[in-house]
């Protein structure tokens, strides 16, 4: 169960803006922060990686999304090799 | 995963993005804690997560991450708040930096080739193995290392080099990025390195990218710009290429260049300046002089007249260098326009585009002349800043001093009183250090791959930390004849199975990133420190280790170079009482803290060139410092965000707005160059009718040793690709994903076409990257280097595509947008 945090880009224009928040609010997946400015703290819960993969890539090409960055990995729940 | 620990990771995600929001645009994020995390929750929630700070393991834009761990391992990353970095943010590569420690294939035990297969063998073996190689004969020995490198491993594999052994047959990977920068740092300004930072991109209102694409391979300072846009600011982004990248898409303005004629671009510019009266007279009056190549080649040259200087660029008009580059005329005078307004803030960036070029060494020092000589230097936001590809190619490469013709802090072994010096700090005897520069990287290849009594005069090289049999060029010459001959050996220090411990007679698991101390130098001069964090596995130990552990065999077998003039062991190290640590038994490795010992030895080294190092202790609680870092009055380090400049930098003198005070001609001057365009050695012919650029992508990190281990990545861009350009492949009946042969007069690789892809080569060009070790392009790059640099040409060379015969469909690379 991946969980990430990002930091979202907006577009300066506001109805570009609002239409992005609008559809990013209806994906259960993502808890939407408090937007900074232009900036929009988010966090993308997923099933498996390869879902985790595929909504970074879907919210990173939404409209509005100018540019798209990371702040938080957890992957604790990843089968990591032994240390010995 | 419980509930509460779940909801424990969302807040902590959350909090970790708020944060970097606020910082970003300077709005507060009180409460936060190093990791994003407020006190409170961590407290609430018992998380049990040690959270400690180490820069990024990847690229040298240096960013700092936040390493979560737990249970001995590395459990999340987070973006390191405190940073300046990244502020908070990370790239995708960033975001996996962690997953990099736990590739299923970690090299876990030392193991020796015997009948042409790896065997284990205990570390004390392995040691003997590359003792009784040294001893074999001391003078063929040589060392291959690295811009990963940290600090003090690059500083003890010098001092063992030169100091132990007198051999200077020591060189690293960043021979093939950087060694053109230097080069034009060096023959511009007489001292290495960058005069601005990343603070500039804050302040420029036009950002010039010659040949560079940060948005792939610097998306955290690519992305300082994208902010300050989505700001409301405007800044003028003009990205002069050979192809059109994701920077491109960012930039109002695109000049494409045919491959090889941005030194023509240079001269126009110049010429342009001259021709319109607004260079910056007063700024050329106080702090430059000009400077042309003389016949003996040296890297000074000879001074000449600024009367010669523009009867030089008479030719560069702007219609003849749209012939030569292919630029429009419109296009340079646009530059010219730029360059000679002075209101404006210009910086200039450039990486592996610039460096890895037959005339590197030139384009560098007129992409500072064209600052110089606008006026464009010293403030804020005027800058030329060559960026680098590795986490510590300034910091170890280039002020270490790892290369076969440098000693500590920017010292030369042909220098008698650098020798004194050096010797004098390590108490040695004089006359230890050999005064003739060791083997560049091409020519240490040549000479291991030749056999002995050709004139091959190296018999054993030992690599570390890098992977030269995926990144050499022209491997069939440089590395296959040494693969083959029974009286070469390769020794590899490595973390993964590569293309080199494939071939390598011994193989030694290393420790890596957080399993070890280390420190790092970024691109802007920052010095960068990190403690251990977690155990290396199974056998795998610290390469500072495995060096100490060589030199204390010798020593014991009483080689005369392992002792100093006292007959101490060339690594003495004491505790604080001062009784001596053996740590060259692993088990007492870190009684005491080496990587301390070394880098408060290597300190006063530093003060020759003015790049002044604070006490390790310092960069312990920092997240970087830039030199020169100076103490203050009241004791603190006061960091240098612009050099040369006398309202930041401590050494100008009083009285100057601007100082060279390691001005080539002892003036305080730097040197505005005069240098010709001229033909590339190999350009497209009827055989060999495409220009073959090769580089980097977001995901992978140089050779993908460590990205191609992490899934995410791996999925994100499975394997290497061919871009070429629709018409071309129209013409040739080339469909998309088709698998083509890539073939040059050295040799071939056959890789899928990717037509629309991340990047989009102009006719008549192509371009592959080098992350996949399946398909080596560096079997058909070209060897052949730039004459002061020594650093080779990965940039151009002449290929041909062939179509090959029908076969199963290949796997296609996905594209993915990742970030930037």
């Amino acid at each position: 169960m991946p969980v990430l945090s990002a930091v979202l880009t907006m577009s300066p224009d506001p109805r570009t803006r609002a239409e992005l928040l609008r559809t990013l609010a209806l994906d259960p997946r993502l808890s939407l922060g408090d937007p900074v400015e232009d900036r929009l703290p988010l966090v993308l819960e997923s099933a498996s990686r390869e879902e985790d993969r595929q909504l970074w890539d879907q919210v990173a090409h939404s409209p509005g999304v100018v540019h798209c960055e990371l702040a938080y990995a957890d992957f604790s729940d990843l089968h990591l090799h032994p240390i010995s | 995963m419980s509930t509460d620990r779940r909801t424990f990771l969302k807040l902590s995600a959350m909090a970790a993005a708020s944060a970097a929001a606020a910082r970003a645009t300077g709005s507060q994020a009180a409460g936060i804690s190093a990791a994003g995390i407020s006190e409170d929750q961590a407290r609430r929630t018992g998380d049990g997560v040690a959270w400690n700070k180490a820069p990024c393991r990847f690229c040298g834009t240096g960013c700092h991450v936040q390493v979560g761990t737990r249970g001995g391992k590395v459990v999340a990353i987070a973006g390191d708040q405190q940073a300046e970095v990244n502020k908070g943010l990370l790239c995708v590569k960033g975001y996996h930096v962690g997953l990099a420690l736990y590739g299923e294939d970690r090299l876990r035990t030392p193991m020796l080739r015997n009948g042409g297969e790896l065997v284990p063998i205990s570390w004390e073996e392995a040691i003997g193995v590359i003792a009784d190689r040294i001893e074999l004969d001391p003078a063929g020995f040589a060392i291959y290392g690295s811009g990963q490198w940290t600090i003090p491993e690059g500083y003890a594999n010098l001092k063992f080099m030169k100091g132990g052994l007198s051999n200077n047959h020591i060189d690293p990977n960043a021979r093939l990025c950087m060694a053109s920068a230097v080069t034009g740092f060096l023959a511009t300004y007489g001292v290495d390195e960058p005069a601005g930072c990343y603070d500039d991109l804050d302040a420029a209102d036009v950002v010039i990218l010659w040949g560079n694409n940060p948005a792939e391979m610097h998306p955290v300072l690519f992305s300082r710009l994208i902010d300050r846009r989505s700001r409301g600011e405007e800044i003028t982004l003009i990205d002069i290429g050979t192809r059109r990248t994701r920077s491109t898409a960012h930039a109002q303005h695109y000049l494409e260049f045919k491959p090889h004629s941005d030194l023509a671009i240079a001269n126009g510019i110049a010429h342009l300046l001259l021709k319109n009266g607004t260079w910056d007279r007063d700024f050329v009056a106080r702090n430059c002089a000009f400077r042309r190549d003389d016949e003996k080649g040296t890297l000074n040259g000879e001074a000449m007249s600024f009367e010669d200087y523009v009867a030089a660029l008479e030719s560069y008009t702007p219609a003849e260098v749209e012939r030569i580059s292919g630029v429009p005329a419109e296009k340079i005078r646009l530059l010219a326009d730029l360059f000679g307004d002075r209101s404006l803030r210009i910086t200039s960036l450039w990486c592996m585009g610039a460096n890895q070029h037959t005339r590197g060494t030139a384009i560098n020092s007129l992409i500072h002349g064209v600052h110089l000589l606008s006026g464009h230097f010293g403030r804020p936001g005027d800058a030329p800043t060559s960026l680098t590809g590795q986490p510590s190619a300034c910091g170890t490469v280039r002020e270490v001093g790892t290369l076969a013709h440098t000693l500590p802090g920017g010292r030369v072994v042909t220098n008698d009183k650098h020798r004194q010096y050096t010797e004098e700090q390590w108490r040695l005897p004089a006359g230890r250090i050999n005064p003739k520069p060791g083997h560049h990287t091409v020519a240490m290849f040549e000479a291991w791959s030749k056999p002995k009594k050709e004139g091959g005069d190296i018999h054993t090289i030992w690599v570390q930390v890098t992977n030269p049999g995926q990144t050499l060029p022209n491997r069939n010459l440089l590395l296959e004849p040494g693969v083959k001959d029974p009286d070469k050996f390769l020794i590899c220090s490595d973390v993964y199975p590569t293309a080199t411990t494939a071939i390598a007679d011994l193989v030694l698991p290393s420790a890596m990133w957080v399993e070890k101390n280390g420190m790092y130098g970024n691109s802007e001069r920052r010095t960068q420190q990190w403690f251990k964090q977690v155990e290396p596995p199974g056998q795998a130990r610290d390469d500072v280790w495995q060096l100490i552990a060589v030199a204390r065999e010798l020593y014991d077998r009483g080689h005369a170079g392992m002792k100093d003039k006292d007959g101490r062991f060339l690594f003495h190290m004491a505790d604080a009482q001062g009784r001596e640590v053996p740590v060259w038994r692993w088990e007492r490795y870190y009684d005491i803290n080496v990587d301390r010992a070394l880098f408060e030895e290597y300190r006063p080294f530093s003060r020759l060139k003015h790049k002044d190092l604070a006490p390790y202790d310092v960069y312990a609680q920092a997240r970087g410092l830039r030199w020169p870092v100076v103490e203050q009055p009241d004791g603190t380090w006061r960091e240098t965000r612009f050099r040369f400049a006398a309202f930041d930098d401590p050494y100008v003198a009083k009285g100057r707005e601007i100082e060279f005070y390691h001005s080539t001609t002892d003036d305080g001057r730097a040197q505005i160059w005069f240098r010709p365009y001229g033909d590339p050695p190999e350009m497209p012919d009827t055989d060999f009718p495409f220009w073959l650029c090769t580089g980097r992508v977001l995901e992978h990190w140089h050779s993908g040793t460590m990205t191609r281990r992490i899934p995410q990545l791996r999925e994100a861009m499975p394997q290497a690709y061919v871009e070429m350009n629709r018409a071309d492949a129209k013409r040739l009946g080339i469909q998309n994903g088709e698998q083509v042969r890539v073939e040059s007069r050295r040799g071939a690789v056959e890789v899928p076409v990717w037509l629309g892809g991340r990047g989009e080569p102009p006719p008549g060009s192509v371009f592959v990257p080098f992350f996949d070790e399946r398909t080596p392009i560096n079997l058909v790059t070209l060897h052949l280097f730039d004459p002061f640099s020594k650093q080779p040409d990965y940039k151009k060379c002449a290929v041909k595509i062939s179509r090959l015969p029908p076969s199963p469909p290949p796997q296609r690379p996905t594209p993915q947008r990742q970030g930037a």
